[in-house]
């Protein structure tokens, strides 16, 4: 039964999901045959810097764009198939509250992955160009005692965070739409308004958690030249990762308990 | 053998206002039972009720003596009173979508009425007319071996010509051993396949016969003494 | 043919006489099988339990008999078929006496005029 209902989930995303990142993957390598191989770095910067930026201002646009879609769709999906008139069938299949989160769950959090990779993909093909890997090269010895490692380590632990903590977004998406499901009218306005509290709540706790384990502070104060960024965001995402955790695994719980015992379709 | 739906004393409260109150109600098997009730008596949410869709306020319900759930949603078969396939589904991915999650959906059956009204099953819902749609999630729902069907108002804001067709579909498709509790406040149209009827006045059960026993009894159509109950 | 049936009176009563009168007109010959529950409730777009019901009341007053595995026949007891078409036809005529009293015409005028339609059909 979850195989199916994960199975239909990641159906109805397909289209839409495929649709976006291919062009998003597109835009990444037309960007890097047109634009970024074309730069010479050897030049003086001023040649070069407003094209770099407006590349930089592009492709970020279109990740956030390419990544608000993926949630939106993880999102939309969740809603529209439990809480709209296609709940009428869905809470009908001989299926449990509890599968059809765990499927919602994992079919969530397998876009949200795929999501993930497929963008940092997109960024390896729009900057590894030799060009760019020449002038990296120059300025490796500088960067790297900073952050601790090569720069590609450094974005494959952010990349890999990202995919690990993924499920914690994909839950608090849920969690907001459940909530919002328990009151009779503007179900979902109090979603969204949900989700940008709890969101809100993460950054307070966090900032909270980094005071008090001196993470924000100790390391700026000291004047030690030791300063290492790669350890500071290490131990900044350990902190982050153990909070979100534990709140997501709190807010799958009160979602599941919406799920079965709340359940009220208009 | 338990019955196939048993509610006692049921209740379902929105704040102060009662949808259903302290119904009790046995279903038997085997019977056509007409749900009756003209808008917001509690037909459509003792309807949810049975499929799980709303939780009790208060009071207890079970399909084939067990609490709507995992179990019960294998054996009833149900039309909502609204559409509720996709619009972007094609016909025949509703098909599949049945096929995979009902064990005794008949695939053949379904397909057969679908050929028989010439629908395309490459169409996408979103593209049928809404009498047609109306057809194609009949056709699903009946084309189930369940032991209870529940129609939400399946003859609602249809043409003649189309009511026919689905009092044909029903009567043609349901098991013998099965029951069927029709929703409706066009009753007329659907007395004659009624063994048994039941109105609903604003959440409350006022009545409880078969329609033979409303005509020998009162001399008129259950249409007629709808009417009369109903006088506003 | 449309089955007819009116909104007044017990369904299955209705049934009965409408299987009664084909039987009386010979759309079902003395030891003819009778379609099933099903079709017969299909055709007249009744409830099967309510056709099961006229035929049975049908099998009790010995019109219809069933095979245990084959299913129900007509009589072929010719006696009880001309009862049965006896009967129906007094059914009518009592009740076209009964409207003819109503628009005021004795027993007898009534007959009178049964006679001169008669022979006006004739000529």
């Amino acid at each position: 039964m979850l195989g199916k209902l994960i199975k239909y989930d990641l159906k109805y995303s397909a289209r839409i999901f495929l649709l976006v990142h291919g062009v998003f993957l597109l835009a990444c390598i037309f960007m890097r045959l047109l634009f970024m191989n074309r730069i010479d770095f050897e030049a003086p910067a001023e040649k070069y810097i407003t094209l770099i930026t407006l590349i930089m201002v592009v492709a970020v646009f279109l990740l956030s764009a390419v990544t608000i879609t993926t949630a939106l769709l993880i999102a939309l999906r969740f809603y529209r198939n439990l809480f709209s008139r296609e709940g009428y069938l869905s809470w009908t299949l001989p299926a449990s509250s509890s599968e059809h989160l765990l499927a919602k769950f994992i079919s969530g959090y397998l876009i949200m992955a795929a999501d993930i990779l497929l963008v940092a993909a997109g960024l390896v093909i729009l900057l590894t160009g030799r060009n760019i890997v020449d002038a990296y090269r120059q300025a490796a010895p500088e960067l790297e005692p900073l952050i601790g490692s090569t720069l590609g380590v450094y974005a494959g632990k952010m990349v890999l965070f990202s995919i690990l903590f993924g499920f914690a977004s994909v839950v608090q998406i849920y969690f907001s739409i459940a909530l919002g499901q328990l009151f009779a009218d503007h179900r979902v306005l109090l979603a969204i308004t949900f989700y940008f509290l709890t969101t809100v709540i993460v950054q307070i706790l966090s900032s909270v958690l980094a005071v008090i384990t001196g993470l924000s502070s100790g390391w700026f104060v000291s004047d030690n030249a030791a300063f290492n960024l790669g350890q500071y965001t290490d131990s900044l995402y350990l902190i982050m990762g153990v909070l979100m955790a534990i709140l997501a695994v709190a807010e799958y719980i009160a979602t599941n308990y919406i799920m079965k015992r709340k359940i009220n379709l208009i | 053998m338990k019955p196939i739906l048993e509610c006692r004393r049921l209740t379902k409260r929105y704040g102060s206002f009662f949808a259903l109150s302290d119904l009790t109600l046995t279903l038997e098997r085997g019977q056509i039972v007409g749900l009756l009730g003209p808008n917001g008596s509690g037909k459509t949410t003792l309807i949810k009720l049975i499929n799980g869709l709303l939780v009790p306020t208060d009071g207890y319900i079970a399909v084939d003596g067990c609490a709507p759930g995992v179990e019960t949603k294998k054996i009833v078969s149900y039309l909502p009173d609204q559409d509720c396939l996709g619009d972007q589904m094609r016909v025949r991915e509703a098909v599949s979508l049945y096929t995979d999650f009902y064990s005794d959906f008949s695939t053949e059956r379904a397909k057969k009425m679908l050929d028989a009204l010439e629908i395309d099953g490459s169409l996408r819902l979103g593209a049928l007319s809404k009498g047609t749609k109306e057809k194609v999630q009949l056709i699903l729902v009946m084309s189930r071996d369940a032991r209870l069907y529940v129609l939400d108002e399946p003859i609602g804001g249809v043409d003649p010509a189309a009511r026919d067709y689905i009092l044909r579909t029903i009567l043609t498709n349901y098991n013998e051993e099965a029951t069927v509790l029709i929703s409706t406040h066009l009753i007329s149209d659907i007395e004659n396949v009624l063994d048994h009827v039941l109105f609903l006045k604003e959440g409350r059960l006022v009545m409880n016969e078969t329609v033979d026993e409303i005509r020998t009894r009162y001399g008129k159509s259950v249409d007629a003494l709808f009417r009369e109950v109903f006088r506003c | 043919m449309p089955w007819d049936l009116d909104n007044e009176r017990p369904i299955y009563l209705q049934l009965m006489e409408r299987i009664q009168q084909d039987i009386v007109s010979g759309v079902y010959k003395p030891g003819d099988k009778i379609p099933s529950v099903r079709d017969l409730a299909l055709d007249a777009a009744v409830n099967p339990n309510t056709m099961q019901k006229a035929l049975s009341e049908l099998e009790r007053s010995g019109l219809v008999y069933s095979q245990r595995t084959s299913g129900r026949f007509i009589t072929e007891d010719a006696g009880m078929l001309k009862e049965l078409k006896r009967k129906l036809a007094s059914e009518h005529i009592q009740t076209f006496f009964q409207k003819m009293r109503q628009l005021g015409f004795s027993d007898n005028e009534t007959l009178n005029i049964i006679q001169e339609v008669i022979k006006g059909e004739n000529v």
